[in-house]
C-alpha cells in the first residue's frame, strides 16, 4: 500500500470544510471537523502530520546594510543604451500606497551621453515597488540653459509643494556645484534663471569641491547634505517657506538664499573601507551623499545619508545615520555627528558602485544607486527579508 | 488479566494441524521491525511475536487491536535490552569484519483499559497505549555513504520511539474488531547558512519534528467454548522519514557557490503485512499458536535521496516480499493460591528481503547495492508470574536468540532480553 | 512504604519514558474549563487537565476519566502597524486519568496530550539581530504530553508529579563528490547522515491540600528545560566543472551550528480555591524564572579549505551573543465559576457559568541594543460556560460534562527604542490581541 500523504487528506478537508488562509491550512472551524473525519480516515491510510513551510518574516525594517540584488539576474532599474545613468533619487508619494502592487515611485538621477561624460542632463523615471527591477528607460527633463550651470545639470532632489504630488520643488546643481531651483508641474519645469545657492557659501570659507547635494525637507526647515572637499559632511540648513518663496519669485529672481553651513558632522576617517572588516582603512573620500528623514515607529525623527567611500581602489556605498536632536538657535541642522554603519550598504563585485538613494515605499526598504560594469546604470537594491 | 482463551472442543487438533500445514506450505518468513523486530509485550516476545488471535493487554495494539476489548485496566512497564554479533565479508577481498550496530536499549510502556459503560455497551469497548522509547533518544537518522555495507534490517531499528494507539471493540457471534495508529517521528525543515546584519556567518533554521502515522487493523473471532481463536491483523508500512534542505548564501564571503543540498531519506521503515493466526487451548493450561504474515518488502526503496540534483544514481534495493511462519506454546501452571506460572516459548523464520548476494545495478551508472540481509532463525522463550491477592501483578520476562542463516556476506546473530512488570488496577 | 517506593520507581520510570514537548499551554492554557477559569486552576484541578496544572489532583479523581477537546488560539498581533504572519496554536486535547488502588493507598495515573493539528513542533532559529516575536512564533508550536502519577497521602493531602518530554536534534551530515564551479546544481554530491533526535525530560511536581471540603491550597514546580540544537554538515571534495581536471583537490567545508530554539523557564505556582455555596473562587500566582533565558540564535563554526581560493575568503566568524537580560515574572489569575443551574431538567442537568482574568508582565526587557525580541504585557480575559448531563441511561452511568469557553487576550501597544540610530532593525512598537476558543467533553466511568 502506498503511504498517503496527510496532507492530501487535510487539503480535501479544507474544500469541504473551510477555505484555506494563506498558510493554506484549514480555517479554524475547519480544524475540529478534520480532526474528526481524519481520525476515521486515519485508521484507514498512512499519513503525515506537518510540513516544511517556512514562515514569513513580515518585520518592517528600516536597515542602513546588508542590502541585496533585488533579482541578481536582473539587478538593474534603470538603463538607457549609448547613456550612462548615476545619481538616482526617490521620490516617494507623500500619500502612501496600501499594498505594494499599488505603490509606484518617481526616480530622478543624471544621465549623460557615453562619449560626452560632462554633458550631464536630468532624467525622471516612474517604476513600481513591487518590480523595481524593470530595466525601464527614463525620460530626459531638464538640460543646462544658464551659464552657471556650466555644461551639465545633476544631484536632482525633489521637496513636494502639495501632497498629491502635483507639484514639486526640484534642487540640482550646476557643474561647478551651485544650487539651483526649479518647480514641477504637469505642465513642465518651471527653472529659476539664477543660482539659488553659490558654491562659494557651500565652501563655507574653505577650497573644497562641493559634492552632491541632497535637499529633505523637516517641517518648517529644509536641510541640504553635501560633502565638502570628499572629506567631511556638512549641512546647509534653510528655512522651507523662505526656500519655496525664493523658487516661486520667478525667473529673474537673482538673490540667494539665506543659509546657515553646519560643522562638519562626519569625517572621512570615520569610514572604514571596506566597513566592519578586519582589514578596513579609513577612506580616502568620501561622496555621493543622499539624505533621509525618517520616522520610526515609535514617533521619533532618525535622519540617515547614504555616501560612497572610496580608499585605494575599493570603492564601496556605506551609510551614517543620527537620531535628531533638539533645536537650538545654536544649532545648525539636524544633528551634531553622524555615525557610520560598519557594514556595507550592499556588497558587489558586479561593476564600480556610484551614487546611492534610499526609500522605504510600501513597508519595502529600497536602495538605488549608479553602477558601473561597461556602462554606468542604476541597480536596486532591497534588505532580504 | 483475562485469559484470551477458555477450554477447546474437540475440533482443535484439525484446525491447528491445519494451521501447522499452511504454515509449513510458506516460502520462508521475513524480518520484523523495530519494537516489532523483538516484540512488543513481555509475553509476546516470549512466543515468536505472535499475539494476533490471543494478545488483549496493550501489547494487543500492536499485535492485534481487536483484542483490546478484553484489556481490563492494566499499567505496564517493561525494559529491552539486544545486543548485536554480527560480520561482514567484503565482497571485495573476501576479508571478514566486524558489523556494529548499537546495542537495543529502552523502556516499553503501556496502559490499557476496557471502557466501564453499561447497557449494551458493557465489557465490548477497550483502548490501550503503548510506547517504545530507546534511552534518551526519539529518532536516529544513520545512513552511510553508499559504498558502505549496511544491513537495512537491522541496523538502527530499534532506536526509534514508537508510539502505538489503539481501540477494539466486541461484536456478536465471538468476533470482534479493532484499529490503531502506529506514529513515528519524522523532521522536515530547511537551514540556511548566511551572513546576519553585521556580516558574520550565521545560521537560520525551519524545523519540524512531525508524525508519521501507519495505521493497524485487526479482527478476531473465538470460538467452541474459548478454545479456538482465530486472528487477522494489517498493518500499513511506517516510515520515519527525515527530509532537510540545507542551502548556503554566503554571497561574496565565499569564492565558490555551493549546491542546495538535500538530506532525505527514511530512518525507519516497516512494511506493509497481513498476519493470520490460529490459537488453540489444548487443555486449560496448555495454549499452541500457529501464525503466518505476509510482509510486502518489495515496496521497499533505498533509504537516502540523492543529495543533490546530479548526484551519481543510489543502488537499488530489489527486496522482494516475504512470508513469516511462527509458532509458540504457553504453559501455565497453578503456584498454590496466590499466583500463576506461564512457561512460553516459541519460534519464527524471518525469511530475509534481500537478495543474496545484493542486487546488481540496472544501469551501468548506478552503484551496486549495499544492502545486506541472511534470513534469521529465532528461537525465543519465557516466563509469565502472575500473582493474585491484594498485589495484583505481573511479572513477564523473555528472551530471543537470532541466529543468521548462510548467507555469501553477513553471519552472526544477536538477542534480545527483557522483562515487563504489569499492575492490575 | 515498599508500596510507595515501588510507586515512586514506577512513576519516575513512566515518566522518563513519555514522549511530549514544550508548551503551548503555558501561553493558551489547557482544557476548556481551565482556561475558562482565567488558568487558576491549580488548586481546583481534578481532571486530566491537572497533567499540567497540578499532578496531585490527579489523584482526587476516583473515576476513571477520559477527556477529548480541541482548542484554537490565533494571535493577530502587529509590528510598527504591520500585521505579523503568525500560525495559530490549535489542536486536539486528549486526556485519561485512571485511579487505582495499590496496598490501601489511592493513587492515580494519567496521561495529557495536546496535539497540534499543523505539526507535533515547530523549531525556528533565527540569527540574533533578527527581530522576533520570542513568546509567540515558536512556543505555541508544540506538541504536549506529560504522564503524571498522584498519590492521595493523608486527609486531603494529595502528591503528584511526572515529566514532560523535549526533543533535541544532534548530528553531522558528511558529504562527498565534486562541487561544481560554475553552475553549482551541476555538483554530484553523496550525502552520510548520522543525526539523532534526542529526548529532553523535564518534571513537574505538585502539592494539593484541601483543608475543608470547601478550602484547597497548591503548590505547583515546573522545570526549565532548554531546546538545544547542533547540527553540522561537512563536505570534502574536489572543486571543478564536470568531465574536467578539478581545479582543487580535497577541499574542505566543516560548518557546526549551536543554538538554543526553546526555552522554558522554571515556575512556582501557588494556588488557592474556595466555594462559596454556589460560587467557585480561585486564584494562582506563577513564579516564572525568565532570567535564565539563553541567547536564542545560532552560533557557527567554520572551517574552509578551498585550497587555491583561500585567498578569496572572506568570512567573518561567529562571536558569543550578549545575554538577553530576560526579567523573571510575576503572574497573578482569578477564576470564577457559579453554578446557575444545579439540577434542572428533573436533576439530569446543571449549568456552570465561568469567568477569569490573567495578566502576564513580559519577560522581555528595553531592546534598545542589538536583539529585537518583541513582545508586550498581556491581560487574559475568558469566558466559559459547562453543561454537566446526568442520567444519561445505562450505557453511560456517571455524569458527561460538556465546556466551552472564549477567550481575549490584550496586549497594550509597546514601544521599542534604540539607542544606536544604526540598529539593523530600528525602533519599532509591538501589540495587538490572541482570541481563543475551545471545546471539551469530559466524561467519567
Amino acid at each position: 500500500m502506498a503511504v498517503l500523504n496527510m496532507r492530501r487528506f487535510s487539503t480535501a478537508f479544507q474544500r469541504v470544510f473551510g477555505k484555506p488562509t494563506h498558510h493554506g491550512k484549514p480555517q479554524p472551524l475547519a480544524g475540529p471537523l478534520a480532526w474528526g473525519a481524519l481520525l476515521v480516515a486515519g485508521l484507514a491510510a498512512c499519513g503525515t502530520q506537518g510540513d516544511a513551510t517556512v514562515l514569513p518574516d513580515r518585520w518592517p525594517r528600516s536597515g542602513l546594510s546588508g542590502y541585496r540584488f533585488v533579482d541578481a539576474d536582473v539587478p538593474y532599474a534603470l538603463g538607457r543604451f549609448g547613456w550612462d545613468l548615476d545619481e538616482p533619487t526617490v521620490v516617494v508619494p507623500v500619500m502612501p500606497s496600501a499594498t505594494l502592487a499599488d505603490a509606484r515611485m518617481q526616480v530622478w538621477g543624471q544621465m549623460s551621453p557615453r562619449l560626452s561624460p560632462e554633458k550631464t542632463v536630468l532624467f525622471r523615471a516612474g517604476l513600481s515597488a513591487q518590480k523595481p527591477n524593470a530595466e525601464a528607460e527614463p525620460d530626459e527633463v531638464l538640460t543646462p540653459t544658464q551659464p552657471w550651470e556650466g555644461a551639465g545639470l545633476h544631484s536632482p532632489s525633489v521637496l513636494a509643494l502639495r501632497d498629491d504630488g502635483s507639484r514639486q520643488l526640484l534642487v540640482y546643481q550646476g557643474q561647478q556645484g551651485d544650487v539651483g531651483a526649479a518647480v514641477v508641474t504637469a505642465d513642465g519645469i518651471d527653472k529659476r534663471d539664477a543660482p539659488l545657492i553659490s558654491a562659494t557659501t557651500l565652501r563655507a570659507g574653505t577650497a573644497g569641491n562641493i559634492g552632491r547635494v541632497s535637499a529633505v525637507r523637516d517641517e518648517d526647515r529644509v536641510y541640504l547634505f553635501y560633502t565638502l572637499g570628499e572629506r567631511e559632511l556638512r549641512v546647509a540648513e534653510t528655512e522651507y517657506a523662505t526656500l519655496v518663496r525664493a523658487a516661486d519669485l520667478g525667473r529673474k529672481e537673482t538673490g540667494e538664499l539665506d543659509v546657515r553651513i553646519s560643522p562638519p558632522l562626519l569625517y572621512v576617517s570615520a569610514v572604514g573601507v571596506p566597513p566592519g572588516e578586519s582589514k578596513a582603512v579609513p577612506a580616502e573620500r568620501i561622496g555621493h551623499v543622499a539624505a533621509r528623514r525618517l520616522l520610526t515607529p515609535v514617533g521619533r525623527v532618525r535622519w540617515d545619508v547614504a555616501l560612497r567611500a572610496q580608499a585605494g581602489r575599493d570603492t564601496v556605498l556605506v551609510a551614517a545615520s543620527a537620531y535628531a536632536e533638539g533645536r537650538t538657535k545654536a544649532s545648525i541642522g539636524p544633528a551634531s555627528a553622524f555615525l557610520p554603519v560598519e557594514a556595507a550598504l550592499i556588497k558587489t563585485s558586479e561593476g564600480t558602485v556610484g551614487a546611492p538613494s534610499l526609500a522605504t515605499v510600501a513597508g519595502r526598504s529600497l536602495l538605488f544607486f549608479g553602477l558601473r560594469s561597461v556602462g554606468s546604470q542604476v541597480a536596486v537594491a532591497t534588505l532580504p527579508q | 488479566m483475562r485469559r484470551a482463551l477458555g477450554r477447546m472442543g474437540p475440533t482443535w487438533p484439525r484446525l491447528c494441524g491445519l494451521s501447522l500445514v499452511l504454515a509449513s506450505l510458506s516460502p520462508s518468513p521475513a524480518a520484523a521491525s523495530l519494537p516489532e523486530l523483538f516484540g512488543l509485550g513481555g509475553r509476546v516476545s516470549a512466543m515468536a511475536n505472535t499475539g494476533a488471535a490471543y494478545a488483549t493487554g496493550f501489547d494487543a495494539a500492536y499485535a492485534n487491536p481487536a483484542g483490546l476489548w478484553q484489556s481490563g485496566r492494566q499499567l505496564t512497564l517493561g525494559t529491552v535490552y539486544g545486543g548485536y554479533g554480527l560480520s561482514l565479508r567484503s565482497p571485495q577481498d573476501g576479508s571478514i569484519s566486524p558489523h556494529l550496530i548499537d546495542p537495543t536499549a529502552g523502556l516499553i510502556i503501556g496502559g490499557s483499559f476496557t471502557l466501564p459503560l453499561g447497557g449494551v455497551l458493557k465489557d465490548r469497548i477497550g483502548t490501550a497505549l503503548a510506547l517504545y522509547t530507546p534511552f534518551g533518544l526519539i529518532n536516529r537518522a544513520q545512513d552511510p555513504f553508499p559504498d558502505v555495507p549496511r544491513a537495512p534490517v537491522l541496523d538502527g531499528r530499534s532506536q526509534v520511539v514508537s508510539v502505538l494507539l489503539g481501540a477494539g471493540v466486541r461484536l456478536p457471534g465471538g468476533f470482534s474488531v479493532g484499529g490503531g495508529a502506529l506514529a513515528l517521528a519524522a523532521l522536515v525543515g530547511t537551514i540556511t547558512i548566511t551572513p546576519d546584519g553585521s556580516g558574520r556567518i550565521t545560521s537560520i533554521s525551519e524545523q519540524q519534528l512531525t508524525v508519521d502515522y501507519a495505521p493497524i487493523l485487526g479482527v478476531r473471532w473465538q470460538g467452541l467454548g474459548d478454545r479456538l481463536a482465530l486472528g487477522a491483523v494489517f498493518r500499513g508500512a511506517s516510515r520515519s522519514s527525515y527530509r532537510l534542505t540545507v542551502s548556503t548564501k554566503l554571497g561574496d564571503a565565499l569564492p565558490i557557490e555551493l549546491p542546495l543540498i538535500y538530506f532525505a531519506g527514511s530512518a525507519q521503515y516497516d512494511p506493509l503485512q497481513l498476519g493470520m493466526e490460529a490459537a488453540a487451548r489444548l487443555r486449560p493450561s496448555l495454549l499452541l499458536v500457529a501464525q503466518l504474515t505476509w510482509k510486502h518488502w518489495s515496496a521497499y526503496e533505498y533509504p537516502v535521496l540523492p543529495a543533490t540534483q546530479s548526484a551519481a544514481m543510489l543502488p537499488v534495493p530489489g527486496f522482494h516480499d516475504t512470508l513469516v511462519p511462527r509458532l509458540a506454546i504457553e504453559k501455565t501452571l497453578a503456584l498454590g493460591g496466590w499466583g500463576e506460572l506461564s512457561l512460553r516459548g516459541g519460534y519464527q523464520f524471518e525469511w530475509s528481503p534481500a537478495p543474496d548476494p545484493p542486487a546488481s545495478p540496472p544501469k551501468p551508472e548506478s552503484r551496486p547495492s549495499n544492502l545486506h540481509d541472511a534470513d534469521r532463525h529465532i528461537v525465543s522463550a519465557g516466563l509469565g508470574l502472575r500473582f493474585i491477592g491484594r498485589l495484583p501483578l505481573t511479572l513477564d520476562v523473555f528472551g530471543q536468540g537470532h541466529i543468521l542463516g548462510p548467507h555469501s556476506t553477513l553471519s552472526g546473530g544477536l538477542g534480545v532480553l527483557g522483562a515487563v512488570l504489569g499492575y492490575q488496577l | 512504604m515498599s508500596a510507595w517506593a515501588w510507586l515512586l520507581t514506577l512513576c519516575g520510570a513512566l515518566l522518563g519514558a513519555t514522549s511530549a514537548r514544550a508548551n503551548p499551554v503555558d501561553a493558551f492554557g489547557l482544557g476548556a474549563r481551565a482556561t475558562a477559569l482565567g488558568s487558576a486552576y491549580s488548586a481546583v484541578a481534578d481532571d486530566t487537565a491537572a497533567a499540567y496544572y497540578n499532578p496531585a489532583g490527579l489523584a482526587r479523581s476516583t473515576d476513571l476519566r477520559v477527556d477529548l477537546g480541541y482548542q484554537l488560539a490565533r494571535p493577530v498581533l502587529n509590528v510598527s502597524g504591520q500585521p505579523q504572519d503568525l500560525m495559530d496554536s490549535r489542536g486536539l486535547i486528549f486526556g485519561v486519568l485512571l485511579p487505582g488502588r495499590l496496598l490501601g493507598l489511592r493513587f492515580a495515573f494519567g496521561v495529557t496530550l495536546f496535539l497540534p493539528d499543523q505539526q507535533a513542533t515547530r523549531i525556528r532559529v533565527l540569527s540574533f539581530d533578527r527581530p522576533r516575536l520570542q513568546l509567540f512564533e515558536n512556543r505555541p508550536q508544540r506538541m504536549f504530553f506529560a504522564a503524571n502519577l498522584a498519590i492521595h497521602i493523608y486527609r486531603g493531602l494529595y502528591l503528584g508529579g511526572g515529566l514532560t518530554f523535549m526533543s533535541r536534534s544532534k548530528g553531522v551530515v558528511y558529504l562527498r563528490g565534486r562541487v561544481a564551479l560554475s553552475d553549482p546544481e551541476q555538483s554530484a554530491l553523496e550525502s552520510s547522515v548520522d543525526v539523532n533526535l534526542l529526548a529532553i525530560r523535564y518534571p513537574q511536581v505538585g502539592l494539593l491540600f484541601e483543608a475543608t471540603k470547601d478550602l484547597s491550597f497548591s503548590l505547583v514546580y515546573r522545570h526549565k528545560f532548554l531546546l538545544e540544537l547542533e547540527q553540522g554538515f561537512n563536505i570534502r571534495g574536489d572543486i571543478g566543472d564536470e568531465g574536467q581536471e578539478p581545479l582543487v583537490k580535497g577541499a574542505r567545508f566543516e560548518q557546526v551550528a549551536y543554538s538554543v530554539d526553546l526555552f522554558q523557564p522554571w515556575q512556582i505556582v501557588a494556588g488557592a480555591a474556595a466555594r462559596f455555596s454556589s460560587v467557585l473562587v480561585s486564584f494562582d500566582l506563577t513564579y516564572s524564572r525568565w532570567s535564565e533565558q539563553p541567547p536564542p540564535a545560532a552560533r557557527i563554526t567554520l572551517n574552509v579549505d578551498i585550497g587555491r581560493f583561500n585567498d578569496l575568503v572572506k568570512l567573518v566568524p561567529s562571536r558569543p551573543y550578549p545575554d538577553p537580560g530576560f526579567f523573571d515574572t510575576l503572574m497573578p489569575a482569578v477564576g470564577v465559576e457559579w453554578r446557575a443551574l444545579s439540577n434542572a431538567l428533573s436533576g439530569r442537568l446543571a449549568l456552570d457559568l465561568r469567568g477569569g482574568y490573567r495578566f502576564e508582565p513580559s519577560p522581555v526587557p528595553e531592546q534598545d541594543g542589538e536583539s529585537s525580541f518583541g513582545d508586550s504585557d498581556r491581560h487574559i480575559v475568558s469566558l466559559g460556560l459547562g453543561v454537566e448531563l446526568s442520567r444519561l441511561g445505562q450505557v453511560l452511568k456517571k455524569p458527561l460534562a460538556i465546556d466551552v469557553f472564549g477567550a481575549f487576550t490584550h496586549l497594550p501597544l509597546r514601544r521599542f527604542k534604540k539607542l544606536d540610530p544604526r540598529s539593523l532593525v530600528g525602533d519599532f512598537t509591538v501589540g495587538g490581541q490572541v482570541w481563543q476558543v475551545g471545546g471539551q467533553m469530559r466524561w467519567r466511568f
